[in-house]
């Protein structure tokens, strides 16, 4: 058994079965579960493993974060005694509260840095738990600092966070921003990595820039990494498969077989 | 809230960050915002009261990649309001026609979504539903769309469109039905049996129900068992109470 788990996101109740065929061929061995969501659905007679995750908490907002999200994943962490919790990097909308469509990376300058690190520590004080931090795939270049990555080590070094390296959307930013397709992985703070997550991308129909698609399998690329840098990483513990739950079936198991693969 | 003040920032350097949040996030969205900020970027910094140290960090506006990704975000919104006001949006947007795919990319492409996008109902969380898990508002857009629907065309005048008020209320109630199902916070409750509303405010209507099966019912004559069905404009007075308050 590799010191590293490989699980799977789960959000809905769509997917129990598929989990339980995983269990039953040993494919995963936890669940990530995405808050909001109907967590009393999920099965927890399988008995799998529970990391609890969100993209709702806007980590980086001067507002700070609303409670009410944040009561919902603590809840479901302490339900399942998750190890850490996934939370994104991101403002979420222009005021306190609520969310318009996918995160939104911030700007990179000292102060905004100084909230971020604030709302994480207040954030862990509050879970009583690590957390992990993840970045969105990124379309521009970016200002206030080299890269992204640059951003994401100092929030996590200053409010003492893991790092979530979402492989699907650096390779995304790597391909929008033109630079080389293994740009970054080298620049993550490798001590604080404890999570991957793994899916698939694709290309605008009329543009030449990608997007993060869970319905598709991860491509080579973003395998080979996973396999390359569970070397490389030393506090690496958890692999998680992003694949939505309408996507096809045989899929969700060919990916974890072919991750399953790398990672041993 | 969590975190926030308390930190090692004073409160004009949160304030500072707090306007570039609000700036930054409404730039992605806003075709008038990002027009004044193009034409004249220090007038618009003035007006919004941004130091010029915090300006530095403004994304180039004109760059492929901005674009891209203020257009995937106009697309995902789109796509969730094209997905809940099928026939709504056949009103709004001239010769709506094809797959989905090419109906999602021409109510992008909009006049009447570009105004959504860069009116208050957008970007309010006053004007959208409670989160049925008990998230509080401004994590979805259906209702925000259906306010913007009702102000912008009258849909509670005599003079409605008569066509676009039925759909939008038709496809309204369902929305909130459909959602009463998952509310376990009571916030939604009374839609949960269905909803009742006049199928027109000019001279006699009839009455048209949606059901908790989501069938569209119409009746000449409403029958009594259907008459304690909440009104929807009675819950829509309830649901928005305070953002109707602050409106006014």
């Amino acid at each position: 058994m590799t010191r590293i788990k490989l699980g799977a996101r789960w959000d809905a109740l769509g997917q129990n079965g598929r989990f339980a065929r995983a269990v039953e061929h040993s494919l995963v061995d936890y669940a990530e579960i995405n808050v909001p969501c109907a967590a009393d659905d999920w099965s927890s007679e399988l008995g799998l493993p529970v990391l609890a995750h969100t993209s709702l908490n806007p980590l980086a907002s001067a507002c700070g974060i609303p409670e009410p999200v944040a009561r919902g994943v603590k809840a479901l962490a302490d339900a399942m005694d998750s190890p850490w919790i996934g939370e994104h990097l991101s403002w979420l909308s222009p005021e306190a509260t609520g969310a318009l469509g996918y995160v939104f990376t911030p700007f990179a300058l000292e102060e905004l840095v100084e909230q971020a690190a604030h709302n994480v520590r207040c954030l862990r004080a509050f879970y009583g738990r690590p957390i992990a931090l993840e970045l969105a795939p990124v379309y521009s270049e970016y200002p206030g600092c080299s890269s992204e990555i640059e951003l994401l080590n100092d929030v996590a070094r200053r409010s003492d966070s893991g790092i979530i390296v979402d492989l699907a959307h650096l390779v995304i930013s790597n391909r929008n921003l033109q630079r080389p397709i293994d740009y970054g992985l080298d620049l993550f703070d490798s001590s604080r990595v404890v999570e991957l997550h793994v899916a698939g991308m694709r290309k605008s129909r009329d543009a030449r820039f990608w997007h993060d698609a869970h319905g598709l399998v991860p491509g080579d690329d973003v395998v080979r990494f996973a396999g390359e840098l569970a070397r490389a990483y030393p506090n690496l513990k958890a692999v998680t498969l992003e694949h939505s739950a309408d996507a096809p079936e045989a899929d969700f198991f060919a990916s974890l077989d072919r991750l399953r693969a790398v990672l041993s | 809230v969590i975190g926030g003040a308390g930190g090692p920032l004073d409160e004009a350097t949160r304030e500072q960050l707090r306007r570039m949040q609000e700036f930054l996030v409404r730039l992605y969205f806003s075709d008038e915002l990002q027009l004044r900020c193009l034409e004249n970027p220090v007038e618009l910094r003035l007006d919004l009261g941004i130091e010029p140290r915090f300006w530095s960090v403004v994304p180039e506006l004109t760059r492929d990649g901005f674009r891209a990704e203020c257009r995937g975000r106009r697309l995902l919104v789109a796509r969730d309001i094209a997905g809940a006001y099928p026939h709504t949006i056949e009103c709004l947007v001239p010769a709506l026609a094809g797959g989905e795919g090419e109906r999602v990319a021409a109510l992008e492409r909009s006049d009447a979504f570009t105004a959504f996008l860069d009116s208050e109902y957008f970007w309010s969380s006053r004007w959208s539903l409670p989160h049925p898990a008990g998230l509080g508002r401004g994590y979805e857009v259906i209702g925000k769309f259906f306010n913007w629907t009702l102000s912008t065309f009258g849909l509670r005048e005599a003079t409605a469109p008569r066509a676009l008020r039925e759909r939008a209320y038709v496809e309204f109630a369902g929305h909130l039905v459909a959602l009463a199902a998952y509310d376990a916070h009571h916030c939604l409750g009374p839609a949960r049996a269905g909803v009742r509303f006049c199928s027109s405010h000019a001279g006699r209507a009839g009455d048209i129900v949606v059901d908790p099966a989501l069938d569209v019912r119409h009746y000449e004559s409403l029958p009594e068992s259907l008459r304690a069905l909440p009104k929807l404009e009675h819950l829509l007075d309830e649901l928005f109470a305070d953002a109707r308050g602050v409106a006014a």
